[in-house]
């Protein structure tokens, strides 16, 4: 039963891709072709990459599950271009942080990420010894001027039109520059065989999931691009307790934790957002508010749950 | 270089020859080693890099460290042949062989390691088809690549007639071996044109090779130079991998020719003038290096920048502080102070003191990658130290991975040490006016 | 009679699970699960009925994947309307036409849904329905001059007495800007009506919209006990038009892909490179030259 739930993602993919949604369609015109030849009247209904229900015939479903190539084609094609007329941004409210770590728990499930690494951290900060301690969450930054895409010897990361840096890890040599490269040590590396997980049997790989895992390649943090896809927040905003997580398009000016929306200018304008380490250039696209007036005193006991940062591989 | 006669004798005290009891046990004590790291890298392709002792912190480690080592190691070849040869500097004409050598065995394994740290060395294809030209890693492949190619025919051309040589001369050789020297001879006859050809080629190559090697060392630097992290974010680093490259080659260089010269009785060509000039030679270049030292950890250590503070403390008095002051102290200092003095410049002493150089040298090049990796601006250390999570420590995996791939390039020179000359036959007897005519054939001459 | 029938045969239903649970439980102990039925109504035509089934784990709400729901116009529930799988939400959505939704209204004018997962292996079954009456909204856009843009709008509710529709006086109604990931809140969270059923609010000028300006406009009572989701849409140019969006991918540069190299860059590397092999080459082509004189000459 559990694995119902990448083969119904899947399925919404081609649901996407058959229904023309994206623009990788032009590699698949068989399936295209497919909706024009008789249909066997059966319909399913699908959310579309522009968040619309539309209707598909089952049979050019089927024609478009035998072209798994294609598929495979079409889905890298869509996780290099990124998501039409976005550009996605995250503040993080360093005020609200109390190191819950829901957010670190439900990117770590939903990702299928191995204990020895995390694609999210919660840090225990302190600037200086007379300066106040702090939480501070931090996912990829997805720079504007990303080290670890101007470094990548084969294209394996990229920088996607809505801002997203993202890896393909069929693509990925291991040469782990971009890790050298990576000044917030976001990158994690798949230091041996995957874990095996029979959710993932047959799944086909896709970019914007990073899933199935490959050996021998680097995985970071991706925003979450499949639940963007869908207009939703990325797991660790819908999992937050404390609304730290605002994710939304900067196009539009809109932030949103899942129950508060801002416009993001006002936001950083009237909390003084920053983003860390302005002073190497690589124009991160997240924004922290810093921990004034929090709700709940820094408490150092509170380090529990990220000992799994300490682990090792081994 | 007193009084070599005739081209018969030059041959005889030079030609390549039969290993004895100890030559065949280094032989195979060298095959015993590589085919160890074969087993360990057999079993890191079917397990990944999980059996190395990188992590997601330290994600490059003596693969890496070692693959530097070798690129610099390789740089003497440009240094002697290129560098001594335009300065004519004829006194290093026996060495352009042995300098020549060293260079093609280690670049070779430097882009064999470089493949040993890949995650995926299956997709090695990829940097062909998708590579990018922005990626300094590309930069690297493209220029390795290319002073391989130019470490190859710098060995190859000036061979053609001692190859020749060899194989009119040599009567008491397998059929093998003779048909070998045959064949890569290219039927070299020693005729004007030949020698026009021969010459031009090699001059032309020399010049080149000085911006590719100068090329191949800065480009490797900037693998680290071109990243945000304390430590390699330096400017110095093009010229202060230059120059360490030249004196690890030099020291290199110098334990080869004493190996020559004490196990082949070669005094006469390999005298004492000329381990004295190569002394005063790697003094200079540890000067040198000393300066970029300096340079290079002086500025950061006074000011103190936050993101290279616990770096320069964790070298200078914390966990790297032993192997710091270790490499400084047996691979530069004492080196120096011992080649200050004419005694310290005699075969033994600098034999001695060229191995601790390289040593050193190999240490120096961990102290390059590794402990940088320990101090990352994330997780920030607020504690002074380091982070649990961050460790390192290589594993009998890479040990022997490592140590096969520097016994894969000993093994490399010693058998081109079995089958070649290792010095330079024809130019010496350019250099000493014998007669080269007995290998021209009589065919040939009746031409003339 | 009918909510006695229903009675029953819930009680039988009930019997019956306790009897098939007890033959069961030795083998697999079966999930407990619940469903939860929400109704949104577009205006623009369509409506949803949305089912998520889901089951209590601990603290936390774990969806029911690969379960089917059926979705009935009885409460006996036998008269089927459609069945269909969640997705991995636990979750799905069945789609009403003006039509097929009038199949779920009763004299009284209201809508009732019924909802079950179906039979399977993993869950126990678990029903719900749903109860709504007809609302509409409707919204006007008025631009008095250059700068104040005014939305109003008007909330109408089936009155089951009169059977008509009737303002709907002091509801609270949402109104936003549709987002990425959210509703971008306009005037207060919740504007309440006034007797006429209606909001008023001056609509700022600031906010950006796509390229040709253009913003849409929802407003919404949601979740309402007697009327559900309802939700107005459209969309004008309110907005200000996004001149240049930011593309990192548009010019050559250090971070662009292999195709996207800088110009000096290709050039510089490619001469480079072209100049030293083409030398070696010509090496490559003495040694030739020497093979060939030397083999000519033996």
């Amino acid at each position: 039963m559990e694995s119902d739930k990448f083969s119904r993602k899947n399925f919404l993919k081609l649901g996407a891709i058959a229904t023309g949604g994206i623009a990788a369609l032009n590699s698949i015109p068989f399936v295209l072709n497919a909706q024009d030849g008789p249909v066997c009247g059966e319909t399913v209904t699908l959310l579309s990459s522009d968040g619309k229900l539309v209707h598909v015939d089952k049979k050019s479903l089927k024609l478009a599950s035998m072209l798994r190539a294609e598929e495979t084609n079409a889905l890298k094609i869509r996780a290099r271009k990124g998501i039409e007329g976005r550009k996605w941004v995250a503040v993080i409210d360093l005020a609200r942080c109390k190191h819950a770590m829901a957010c670190q728990k439900s990117c770590n499930k939903n990702h299928y990420i191995p204990g020895d690494r995390q694609w999210l951290n919660v840090y225990e900060m302190q600037d200086s010894k007379e300066t106040a301690p702090y939480w501070m969450p931090k996912t990829c930054f997805h720079c504007d001027r990303p080290p670890c895409v101007a470094v990548c010897p084969v294209d394996a990361t990229f920088k996607r039109e809505d801002g997203i840096v993202l890896i393909d890890n069929e693509r990925c040599i291991g040469c782990r520059f971009c890790m050298a490269a990576c000044p917030y040590s976001t990158r994690v590396f798949n230091w041996g065989e995957p874990e095996y997980h029979k959710e993932l049997d047959g799944v086909v790989y896709d970019p914007e999931q990073g899933l199935p895992r490959k050996k021998g390649t680097v995985e970071k943090c991706d925003f979450c691009p499949d639940m963007l896809r869908e207009g939703k927040l990325p797991h660790c905003a819908e999992a937050c307790p404390n609304g730290v997580y605002f994710f939304g398009d900067l196009n539009e000016d809109t932030v949103t934790n899942g129950s508060e929306t801002f416009r993001f200018s006002q936001l950083i304008k009237d909390r003084a957002g920053y983003r860390y380490m302005e002073e190497i250039g690589t124009e991160p696209n997240v924004y922290y508010l810093p921990p004034v007036n929090r709700l709940v005193p820094f408490d150092e006991t509170d380090k529990h749950l990220d000992e799994t940062d300490n682990m090792h591989h081994h | 270089m007193n009084t070599i006669t005739s081209i018969n004798e030059l041959t005889k005290d030079l030609q390549p020859r039969k290993f004895g009891l100890r030559g065949q046990l280094w032989t195979t004590l060298l095959v015993l080693i590589v085919l160890n790291g074969f087993v360990s890298y057999y079993f890191q392709l079917k397990n990944g890099l999980s059996v190395t002792d990188m992590s997601n912190y330290v994600s490059w480690g003596i693969y890496i460290s070692n693959f530097v080592f070798f690129v610099a190691i390789s740089l003497v070849g440009s240094l002697i042949s290129a560098i001594l040869k335009l300065s004519n500097a004829k006194w290093s004409i026996p060495l352009t062989r042995i300098a020549e050598i060293i260079a093609v065995a280690n670049i070779m394994f430097a882009g064999l390691i470089i493949i040993v740290d890949m995650g995926r060395p299956d997709r090695i294809l990829n940097l062909f088809m998708y590579g990018r030209i922005q990626s300094p890693i590309v930069w690297d492949v493209l220029v390795v690549m290319t002073y391989l190619a130019i470490s190859i025919l710098l060995l190859y051309i000036p061979l053609l007639p001692d190859l020749a040589l060899l194989r009119d001369k040599m009567k008491d050789i397998p059929k093998w071996q003779h048909q070998l020297y045959k064949i890569l001879s290219l039927g070299w006859t020693g005729t004007e044109a030949q020698y026009k050809i021969l010459h031009k080629s090699v001059n032309g190559l020399a010049i080149v090779i000085i911006p590719v090697a100068l090329g191949i060392h800065t480009v490797t630097s900037w693998l680290f130079a071109s990243t945000l992290r304390g430590g390699w974010n330096s400017t110095n680093f093009g010229p202060y991998f230059v120059a360490g490259a030249f004196v690890v080659g030099a020291a290199a260089v110098i334990s080869l020719m004493y190996i020559a010269r004490r196990y082949y009785k070669l005094e006469r060509y390999l005298n004492e003038d000329i381990f004295d000039k190569m002394g005063k030679l790697l003094v200079m270049l540890s000067l040198v290096y000393t300066y970029f030292t300096i340079n290079e950890y002086l500025t950061p250590a006074f000011k103190m920048m936050e993101g290279e503070r616990s770096l320069i403390q964790d070298l200078f008095i914390g966990g790297f502080a032993p192997m710091f002051w270790g490499v400084q102290i047996f691979g530069v200092i004492i080196p120096v102070f011992v080649m200050l003095f004419r005694k310290g410049r005699k075969p033994l002493p600098l034999f001695i003191v060229a191995n601790m150089v390289i040593v050193g040298a190999w240490f120096k090049r961990y102290l390059i990658v590794i402990p940088t990796l320990f101090h990352p601006y994330l997780p920030a250390i607020k504690q002074n130290g380091v982070p649990s999570a961050i460790h390192y420590f290589p594993t009998w995996h890479e040990w022997s991975i490592t140590i096969a791939s520097l016994a894969g390039s000993m093994l490399i020179i010693t058998i081109l040490f079995r089958y070649l000359p290792f010095i330079s036959m024809w130019e010496i007897a350019e250099e000493q006016h014998i007669e080269l005519d007995p290998i021209i054939p009589a065919v040939e001459k009746s031409k003339n | 009679m009918r909510t006695m029938k229903n009675i029953f045969s819930k009680l039988m239903l009930v019997a019956v699970s306790v009897l098939i649970a007890g033959n069961i439980a030795t083998a697999q102990e079966k999930i407990a699960p619940k469903l939860r039925l929400s109704y949104i109504k577009h205006m623009s035509g369509t409506s949803e009925i949305k089912a998520r089934a889901y089951s209590k784990k601990g603290k936390e709400f774990e969806p029911c994947m690969g379960v089917t729901i059926g979705f009935y116009k009885d409460a006996d529930e036998e008269q089927l309307y459609k069945k269909q799988d969640v997705d991995h939400m636990g979750e799905t959505t069945v789609l009403l036409s003006e039509q097929d939704a009038s199949a779920f209204r009763d004299s009284t004018g209201q809508y009732h849904f019924y909802a079950k997962i179906e039979k399977n292996t993993k869950y126990k079954s678990a029903e719900a329905d749903l109860a709504v009456m007809s609302a509409t909204i409707d919204a006007e856009f008025k631009q008095e001059n250059d700068s104040t843009k005014v939305l109003k709008a008007t909330l109408m509710v089936y009155d089951a007495a009169s059977k008509k529709m009737i303002p709907g006086a002091s509801m609270p109604l949402k109104c936003g800007v549709k987002r990425a990931l959210c509703l971008l809140p306009v005037g207060k969270e919740l504007n309440n009506t006034n007797d006429q059923g209606q909001i008023e609010l001056s609509f700022p000028n600031d906010i950006p919209g796509d390229k040709d300006g253009n913003l849409t406009i929802v407003v919404k009572l949601e979740e309402d006990d007697n009327y559900g989701t309802v939700m107005f849409e459209k969309t004008v140019k309110w907005g200000v038009p996004l001149l240049h969006p930011d593309n990192p991918l548009a010019s050559r540069s250090l971070i662009g892909s292999r195709n996207n190299a800088p110009w000096f860059m290709v050039v510089v590397i490619s001469s480079i490179l072209i100049a030293i092999w083409g030398y070696l080459c010509y090496i490559v082509f003495g040694l030739y030259k020497i093979s060939k004189s030397g083999h000519a000459g033996s």
